[in-house]
């Protein structure tokens, strides 16, 4: 495959990327005109958490290659004294696999940690306000920011079909290469898809859930 | 005082105060310093090209290529495994069982299973709800006071934290390793390495002399006030324990850890291998123990992966395997298509374990539990390494470096200091945020200064486990709560804590008086 295609590729994802900011408005419009826009960012929304799980299946697909890679690993070392550098690098692509692919979804499951001290405090709404705040200050910078400041890292990755150091490495280091991009792009989709629920609550179009679910508890301290 | 010094406090005090709004900490950590680099290149303050490194480092060897930390999914699969096939309710069961006929006996049980969880899955949280769930009614049924009650089940959730293969003493070996690095880098001297094995090796036997010190406070109160922690009364009609649900319900969870953290110490396998024997040991296990229940037909199979493995272990240790020797005997080959066989059947007996797991519908859940948490283990790295990429850009790591130098009382006014705020820091902020976000800052100016890096470490996990055991913030304290039955008071559960608290200081003073403590062990293991 010609490398050109690829690039042109990513110009043309980039354009679609720039033409959808406009959606990231529609949490604060949900806010003002939550009659019309519900139907829509409930959809929107809906669309999101799928996409999400899927990416979580590839997570999960990827937690149970990394132990068979691994497992392949020591055993192959342990009994025949043999190492493929190849094979080490599927262990790491699939460790990186299983966080970057996953995130989105446990930002989905509010599986992310919090301190709790004074959110219970802040009332229903409060917690909406803050999470809407949260999105829009610190997840929408963090994810836009890997974006731009990635894009011209990636393009050389993908124009050469950058592969491993070594030399029987994986020829694949330029896919390795773009979880990051897809791991920014989840999480800002990730990111509308919960803006979009905690405008909704605001507007009393959604229920709030009770915070504190057991996967966050189950989570903590690990 | 100059502008990037300001900056760089007013960002520390910022993403405090926005912690404190309970959005996700890894965010909060990330975006807090996004926009003060920002605002600093605005000023002109702030170089940055180093913000451009952000995807870079990423995709670097300190997140996602990563080596050492690829053992942290493999422990969380190995321990959510183990905790959704039952395997820990049944070890808490039996081991009640065993011990319920002495005063105090249930409490011991308790504090041995803490212990064996701890090591087997790490989880603070998960270690304090099973325990409250299955251990705290029976104990108040029998009469226990609940201030004792209490106080073991939360101290004993805390030991995930201290006794290995817990994962923060991974992510704790990970940071520690990098400031002694660096330390030596800066300091010109002979370069420190810490690796996973010495820090499992260092905890070991803190950990275990804090069990014990656990364990002698439910004695002293099974001889002083034995109406506190009476022994079970069983019901006539209660069948005895068979030696086969001994075997199995304790033995072989029993193994699994001990061959893991045998491999480790012992030197046969790196953590990152030993983890990936012990989440398909768990799974092995887990189906063994489901298969009962599931009327599966597929127990024998695995049971003969568990065989095949022996075998493996046997012929490895008795001929030469190795593959690429240019002349091989007969017996070699003999030997390897044997081994190759029975490594065919382990791999088939994991794939029938996974079946069994699925067949219950345990298997998604547990996979999917294990995702999540190590997606938010690895958020809070990006997020902490912009963090740290940014005040570091300030001359953050200046700052730090000049306080802790000037502080009174020299090198242990600096250690003593450095406690004093991560206990503090412990009170709202989990363990793994404080390893990434200040183990970096205050390690490398404390090993400058002499502290044993190892030693150091050890010092700051027990710290951090007795700031989650402290009222009225404490961690564990808040997870006990939560599942607790609603007769047990909040006062009753901080009352409770207090003694272990009080034992918690005897070892950090003992540890921090007898360095040896920490560091002896990993320095027979590195021979």
């Amino acid at each position: 495959m010609d490398p050109a295609f690829f690039l042109h590729l990513g110009t043309i994802l980039k354009w679609v990327g720039i033409a959808l900011l406009p959606v990231f408005l529609l949490p604060l419009v949900t806010l003002v005109l939550p009659n019309l826009v519900e139907g829509i960012s409930k959809r929107v929304s809906a669309i999101i958490d799928a996409i999400s799980g899927v990416a979580l299946g590839g997570a999960i697909a990827s937690a149970l290659l990394l132990v068979m890679f691994q497992l392949t690993v020591v055993v192959l070392r342990y009994t025949y004294g043999i190492s493929f550098t190849w094979l080490n690098e599927l262990v790491i692509y699939a460790f990186a696999a299983m966080f970057m692919l996953g995130a989105a979804a446990t930002l989905r499951d509010d599986g992310h940690v919090r301190v709790d001290i004074l959110r219970p405090r802040f009332g229903a709404d409060g917690r909406n306000w803050i999470e809407l705040a949260g999105i829009y200050f610190f997840l929408f910078p963090i994810c836009i920011r890997i974006l731009t400041t990635g894009e011209q890292g990636l393009a050389r990755a993908w124009s050469l079909f950058e592969g491993s150091s070594e030399s029987d490495g994986l020829p694949f280091l330029y896919l390795f290469k773009t979880l990051v991009p897809a791991f920014a792009v989840l999480m800002l989709a990730q990111g509308l898809s919960e803006a979009l629920k905690a405008a909704l609550r605001l507007t009393g179009k959604l229920e709030n859930e009770v915070p504190a679910t057991s996967e966050t508890e189950s989570a903590h301290g690990a | 005082m100059e502008l990037e010094i300001i900056l760089a406090l007013l960002m520390f005090a910022s993403a405090i105060g926005a912690l404190l709004m309970g959005y996700s900490v890894a965010l909060t950590l990330g975006g807090v310093a996004l926009i003060y680099a920002l605002i600093g290149i605005g000023l002109g303050v702030f170089p940055e090209p180093l913000l451009r490194s952000l995807p870079s480092r990423i995709q670097g060897g300190s997140i996602m290529q990563n080596t050492t930390l690829i053992a942290v999914p493999l422990f969380v699969l190995m321990g959510v495994i183990l905790e959704r096939s039952r395997v820990a309710e049944d070890l808490l069961h039996i081991a009640s069982r065993l011990l319920g006929k002495l005063n105090g006996g249930l409490g011991y049980a308790v504090v041995l299973v803490g212990a064996l969880l701890a090591a087997s899955t790490g989880i603070v949280g998960a270690t304090v709800i099973t325990m409250s769930l299955i251990a705290l009614p029976s104990m108040l049924k029998q009469g226990y006071d609940p201030r004792l009650a209490s106080g073991t089940i939360a101290a004993s959730g805390t030991l995930g934290q201290i006794i290995p293969p817990s994962i923060v003493l991974i992510l704790l070996a990970d940071a520690v390793s990098n400031a002694a690095s660096q330390a030596s880098l800066s300091s010109g001297g002979k370069s420190l390495v810490v690796s996973v094995g010495d820090l499992f090796a260092g905890a070991l036997i803190p950990g275990l002399l804090l069990v014990g010190l656990y364990l002698a406070w439910i004695a002293f109160n099974a001889v002083m006030r034995p109406a506190r922690c009476p022994a079970v009364t069983l019901d006539e009609d209660t069948a005895p324990l068979t030696f086969k649900e001994v075997a199995f319900g304790f033995g072989a969870p029993l193994a699994l850890i001990f061959a893991v953290l045998g491999a480790i110490l012992g030197g046969v396998a790196p953590p990152t291998e030993a983890a990936a024997i012990g989440a398909s040991g768990a799974v092995l296990l887990a189906g063994l123990r489901l298969a009962r229940e599931a009327n599966s037909r597929l127990a024998p199979v695995i049971m003969a992966g568990l065989a095949s493995l022996i075998l493996v272990l046997v012929v490895r240790n008795t001929m030469d395997l190795r593959l690429g020797v240019e002349q091989m005997s007969t017996a070699s080959m003999a030997g390897i298509a044997v081994t190759l066989l029975a490594i065919l059947v382990f791999f088939a007996a994991i794939g029938a374990g996974l079946l069994v797991l699925r067949r219950m519908r345990q298997l998604m859940p547990a996979l999917k539990s294990a995702t999540h948490i190590t997606s938010m283990v690895f958020l809070i790295l990006i997020g902490a390494s912009l963090f740290s990429l940014v005040f570091r850009g300030f001359g953050g790591d200046d700052i730090v470096k000049d306080v802790l130098h000037a502080m009174p009382g020299g090198r242990w006014g600096a250690l003593l200091m450095t406690m004093i705020v991560m206990f503090v820091l412990g009170f709202f902020l989990d363990f793994i945020e404080i390893v990434f976000v200040v183990v970096p800052l205050v390690a490398p100016p404390l090993i400058l200064l002499g502290f044993d890096p190892v030693w150091l470490a050890i010092l700051m996990a027990l710290n951090l486990q007795t700031s989650f055991l402290t009222p009225p913030f404490g961690f564990a304290l808040f997870y006990l709560r939560g599942a607790a039955p609603p007769e047990v008071t909040t006062m009753q559960i901080w009352r409770g804590a207090i003694p272990f608290i009080m034992l918690q200081l005897v070892l950090i003073a003992l540890v921090a008086t007898l360095p040896g403590l920490a560091t002896w062990l990993p320095s027979l293991v590195a021979k």
